[in-house]
């Protein structure tokens, strides 16, 4: 197999549409699609592309889940049942920092395993902040390990994280696989990771002078729709039960979704013209572009170009282990630099056409889902709940809170380090499992 | 009733001027902000006594779960040691550039519906580049009940 026209073409394309949305001249959203439209003009233009192709390409399955579970989150948020549970965790802490630290982390990593972290993060960082300065203590720890950990958490569910999603789609892994086999890697890397933090951040964590003053917030006027609430968790509940049978009972992990929006908008009847703006549609548009700027890629044959070479590695039980840790490292360095998601949706086509060689592909499955989903921590950019925690921090008018990038990388480098190389050992341990 | 009849005359805020000045027209004339006028004489936005509030004593953190605080919050509450030193500062970086404005021959409609659609309770008469005075919903309601 050799390198032909179209596989060139296709590849300047591709190239030349992430570095309009790395460069963030644009939104990526916008960037991306500005290179949708170009691959398919350029794919049609010189045949190996089509707009029926372009369509065909597109992951409803992925876009379909996430609608579903914005949707859903969308009608929790207002309910108050994250606040309540902030405010009652926070008191449960007995003002500790550092007990307060791990109830608000493992709030946030547990809320971020079935639903959006991004929103999670968003709001659960200002509660923080409030909760904090009220114990005088400075947020900044807090905020970077509810991103991190979220970040972490995120990446051990098939619903967890947007590459996770794309992931079960496209390799039919289902929810109870992901967790079976990612859990073990990442529940230790949890653990590191706050360890690393609690030792990193030991002065500030120190109680406050004059400790003593409680957080004085009232839980109770934090629910707001009770009825709402109860609905709305019923609903969840629902809905992570049949993620965890959604395999058994042949169901797509998107139909479950929408069977559990369909019931919220039964039970609770939301105005439609106010819920369906909580849909982040750009994150929706920006993952339709990009499955159709690899569309054309794939469509060129490049990736299955890429995917033979790299099936000698690959097929070969010796090397496919030392095959999916430099996927894991690469995809998590990457994530650490650029947005996560093109690298995610360029790689899948590519471990798919490993599969039709009669590769094991499911070993590479979980370390890419590894690699970009702790890899995220490492910079202020490698993930978006990093930015909303920055803001955050800034906002709190403490004078200790400002994050450069320098110092989110002294922090975020180590807990890459220590949670990859974690993650890598048991990855090795539990290899045989796997294939 | 007619929007002559209801414009408060105030000074305008220049540049480099403090906050405790400002707050003093405001306060003297009982109107929430006033204009801000650049050197050259143009208005270009408003000095607003709820926007330096709130960029000075009320965090974001505060405003998103103020239905959630207790009272026993004193170590975040204003300290009178701040007041002072924020009466000092130059009103220049709390200008919004945001602002109603209409001219004098505005109906009342027009200018209730222009405050309501920015969502504030008062706006600048402007007539053709001078600024004439303040309008606000207090005054009309003053007005309505002087009239009725």
């Amino acid at each position: 197999m050799t390198l032909t026209e179209d596989m060139w073409i296709a590849a300047g394309t591709l190239l030349c549409a992430y570095v309009l949305i790395f460069s963030e001249v644009l939104h990526r959203t916008s960037a991306g699609i500005i290179g949708a439209v170009v691959m398919v003009g350029v794919g049609t233009y010189y045949g190996f592309y089509s707009q029926e192709a372009a369509m065909a390409a597109i992951d409803g399955n992925t876009l379909m889940l996430l609608l579903a579970m914005m949707l859903l989150v969308a009608m929790l948020r207002p309910t108050g049942g994250f606040e309540y549970i902030g405010i009652r965790l926070a008191k449960f802490a007995g003002g500790d920092p550092r007990w307060l630290l791990f109830y608000l982390c493992i709030a946030v990593s547990v809320f971020s395993m079935f639903l959006d972290n991004v929103t999670t993060v968003l709001i659960f960082a200002p509660l923080t902040v409030l909760i904090t300065r009220m114990l005088r203590l400075n947020p900044v720890p807090f905020l970077m390990a509810e991103a991190m950990l979220s970040n972490i958490g995120g990446a051990s569910t098939l619903v967890g994280d947007p590459p996770n999603i794309m992931i079960g789609s496209a390799s039919g892994l289902d929810f109870t696989s992901f967790i079976s086999n990612l859990m073990p890697m990442i529940l230790p890397a949890w653990i590191a990771t706050f360890l690393l933090i609690l030792f990193m951040f030991r002065h500030e964590l120190q109680s406050a002078h004059g400790a003593g003053h409680g957080v004085d917030l009232d839980e109770t006027k934090a629910i707001t729709d009770k009825a709402g609430l109860i609905r709305i968790s019923l609903v969840l509940a629902i809905v992570i039960l049949l993620f965890f049978v959604h395999h058994h009972l042949q169901l797509f992990p998107a139909y479950v979704a929408w069977i559990g929006l369909a019931l919220a908008l039964l039970l609770i009847q939301p105005d439609p013209e106010l819920l369906f703006p909580d849909v982040i549609w750009s994150v929706l548009l920006f993952f339709t572009a990009l499955f159709i700027i690899v569309g054309g890629v794939e469509a060129s044959g490049l990736l299955e170009f890429i995917g033979h070479l790299l099936a000698d590695g690959a097929g070969d039980p010796g090397t496919l282990l030392w095959t999916a840790l430099v996927l894991m490292w690469v995809a998590a360095l990457l994530s650490a630099l650029v947005d996560n998601i093109p690298f995610t949706v360029a790689m899948i086509p590519i471990i798919a056409a490993l599969e039709g060689q009669g590769i094991n592909t499911e070993v590479l499955w979980w370390a890419l889902a590894l690699g970009v989903g702790l890899g995220g921590n490492a910079t202020h950019i490698g993930a978006t709940a990093n930015i909303i925690c920055i803001v955050e921090a800034k906002n709190s008018q403490h004078p200790d809170a400002n994050i450069t990038p320098m110092q989110w990388m002294r922090i975020g480098f180590p807990v890459l380090f220590v949670s990859l190389t974690m993650a890598s050992g048991l990855f090795i341990l539990l290899f045989e499992s796997f294939s | 009733m007619e929007l002559t009849n209801l414009i408060i005359p105030t000074a305008t805020a220049r540049p480099g001027m403090s906050v405790e000045e400002v707050f003093r027209e405001c306060v003297r004339v009982d109107v929430p902000g006033i204009p801000f006028q650049e050197k050259d004489g143009t208005i270009t936005g408003k000095a607003s006594i709820r926007y330096v509030l709130k960029e000075t004593f009320i965090p974001d953190f505060m405003v998103k779960h103020a239905h959630l605080l207790g009272d026993e919050i004193r170590h975040l509450d204003i300290k009178e040691n701040q007041l002072s030193e924020i009466l000092s500062l130059d009103i220049d970086s709390f200008v919004l550039e945001k602002m109603a404005v209409v001219n004098s021959s505005t109906p009342i409609a027009k200018a209730l519906a222009t405050m309501e659609g920015l969502d504030t309770t008062y706006l600048f008469v402007i007539d053709d580049g001078v600024y004439k005075g303040i309008v606000s919903t207090m005054a009309i309601a003053r007005t309505m009940l002087t009239q009725a």
